[in-house]
C-alpha cells in the first residue's frame, strides 16, 4: 500500500457512510411529505368534487332546476341545454377540467382534459317511461 | 513515516469520521422529527379549514330551509344577510367589520384560531368584483392576543387588497398579510375555494364559491 492511501480510503469510505445515513434519514422524512400532501390533496378534491356535485343539484337557470335541464339535455337531447353550466363550472373549477356524464353519455367536457377525482349520485328522469332514473357522474382534475 | 506516526493518523482520522457520524445521525434524528411533527400539524390546520367549510355549508341557521329539511351546500341569501358582512359595507369599514363576530365564534372556530369566511356569488358581479359577504371568527378558548393581532391586521393590511377578497383568484393568506403578523400556522387549500350555491328563492338560485382561511396558535 502506498503511504497514505489508507487514511484516504478510510476517509472516502466515511463520507460514503456519513451520505448514505444523510439520505437513509431524509427519505422516510420525504416520503412522509410526499404521503401528507397526497392526503390533504385527495381530500380537498374529493370534498370540491362532492360540492360541485350538490351545487350542481341546486343552482337554478331561469327558474329551471338545473337537475331538471340535465334531465332534459339526456333525454331529449335538446342542443346546448346545459351550456350555460360551463361558464359557472369554469369558475368554480380552478383547473377549468371537468366532465357532466349520465349514464356513461358524455353531457359537458372540456377537451384534453381528464378528471381523476369522481362522484356518482342518481338522477330522476321524468320524462323516460322506461327507466326513471339514471346515474350521474362529475368528474374534476 | 514511521509505524507510529502512520498509526496515530489512522487513530485521528477514526475519532474525526465517528465524530461526523454521531453529529450527523444526532441531526438527522433531532431534526428529521421536528420536522416530521411541523408537517403533520401543517396538515391539520388544512383539514381544518375544509371541516370548517363543511360545516359552514350544513349550519342550521347558515342552509336553506325549505319548510321540511335543511338544504347542504345550499346557502339562504337571508341568512347570510343577517349573519356576514356585506361585500360594500366590508370593503368600507373593513377595519372594524375584521373583529370576529361573537354569534358564529361560539360553538363553531377551533381554539386558538382566526378564521376568515368569503361566500361569493358567481353570477352578480359589479366593477369586476363579484358580490358576497364576509365574517371572521375566533375561538373563545385563546391563548394569544386577539387584539395585538387585530392590531397587527389592521395595520399590515393595504386597504386597497381589500376589494380583491371578492376576486376568484384572491390569496386570502397574502391580503391578510398571515407572514408578516408572524402568525405560526395558516391555511392555503382554500385560497380558491368551494362550490356552494346561494338560495335566493325557491326558484331563484345562483352559483358560488366559499372561501376560507384559518390561522392557528
Amino acid at each position: 500500500m502506498v503511504k497514505g492511501q489508507g487514511g484516504i480510503e478510510l476517509l472516502m469510505m466515511g463520507a460514503i457512510v456519513v451520505l448514505i445515513i444523510f439520505m437513509a434519514g431524509l427519505l422516510p422524512t420525504a416520503a412522509v411529505k410526499y404521503n401528507l400532501d397526497k392526503e390533504a390533496i385527495f381530500e380537498y378534491k374529493y370534498n370540491k368534487v362532492q360540492h360541485t356535485l350538490l351545487t350542481l343539484f341546486s343552482v337554478t337557470h331561469d327558474e329551471k332546476k338545473v337537475s331538471e335541464l340535465i334531465a332534459e339535455k339526456f333525454f331529449i337531447d335538446k342542443p346546448s341545454s346545459v351550456d350555460f353550466l360551463k361558464p359557472i363550472l369554469d369558475k368554480q373549477i380552478e383547473s377549468k377540467c371537468y366532465q357532466l356524464n349520465v349514464s356513461n353519455k358524455i353531457l359537458l367536457s372540456v377537451d384534453d382534459c381528464n378528471p381523476s377525482y369522481w362522484i356518482n349520485s342518481t338522477i330522476v328522469l321524468p320524462y323516460n317511461p322506461n327507466k326513471l332514473v339514471e346515474e350521474i357522474k362529475v368528474g374534476i382534475e | 513515516m514511521n509505524k507510529a506516526q502512520a498509526f496515530s493518523i489512522s487513530s485521528m482520522l477514526e475519532i474525526l469520521i465517528s465524530g461526523v457520524f454521531a453529529v450527523a445521525i444526532g441531526w438527522l434524528l433531532i431534526g428529521g422529527h421536528a420536522s416530521i411533527t411541523q408537517m403533520s400539524i401543517e396538515y391539520e390546520n388544512e383539514r381544518h379549514s375544509l371541516t370548517l367549510a363543511n360545516i359552514f355549508d350544513s349550519r342550521s341557521d347558515i342552509a336553506y330551509f325549505d319548510g321540511y329539511q335543511y338544504h347542504r351546500d345550499v346557502l339562504d341569501k337571508t341568512n347570510l344577510v343577517n349573519l356576514m358582512t356585506k361585500k360594500q359595507d366590508f370593503i368600507s369599514n373593513w377595519q372594524t367589520k375584521i373583529n370576529p363576530d361573537p354569534r358564529l365564534s361560539e360553538n363553531f372556530s377551533y381554539p386558538d384560531s382566526f378564521a376568515v369566511i368569503i361566500v361569493l356569488d358567481l353570477e352578480k358581479q359589479s366593477g369586476g368584483k363579484y358580490d358576497g359577504w364576509v365574517t371572521t371568527l375566533s375561538g373563545t378558548n385563546r391563548t394569544f392576543s386577539l387584539d395585538d393581532f387585530l392590531n397587527c391586521l389592521k395595520e399590515k393590511i393595504n386597504p386597497d387588497d381589500i376589494p380583491n377578497l371578492f376576486t376568484l383568484d384572491s390569496n386570502l393568506h397574502e391580503i391578510f398579510k398571515t407572514e408578516d403578523c408572524k402568525t405560526p400556522m395558516y391555511s392555503k387549500i382554500l385560497d380558491y375555494g368551494f362550490p356552494v350555491a346561494i338560495g335566493y328563492q325557491y326558484d331563484d338560485v345562483h352559483a358560488g364559491l366559499i372561501k376560507i382561511l384559518v390561522i392557528e396558535w
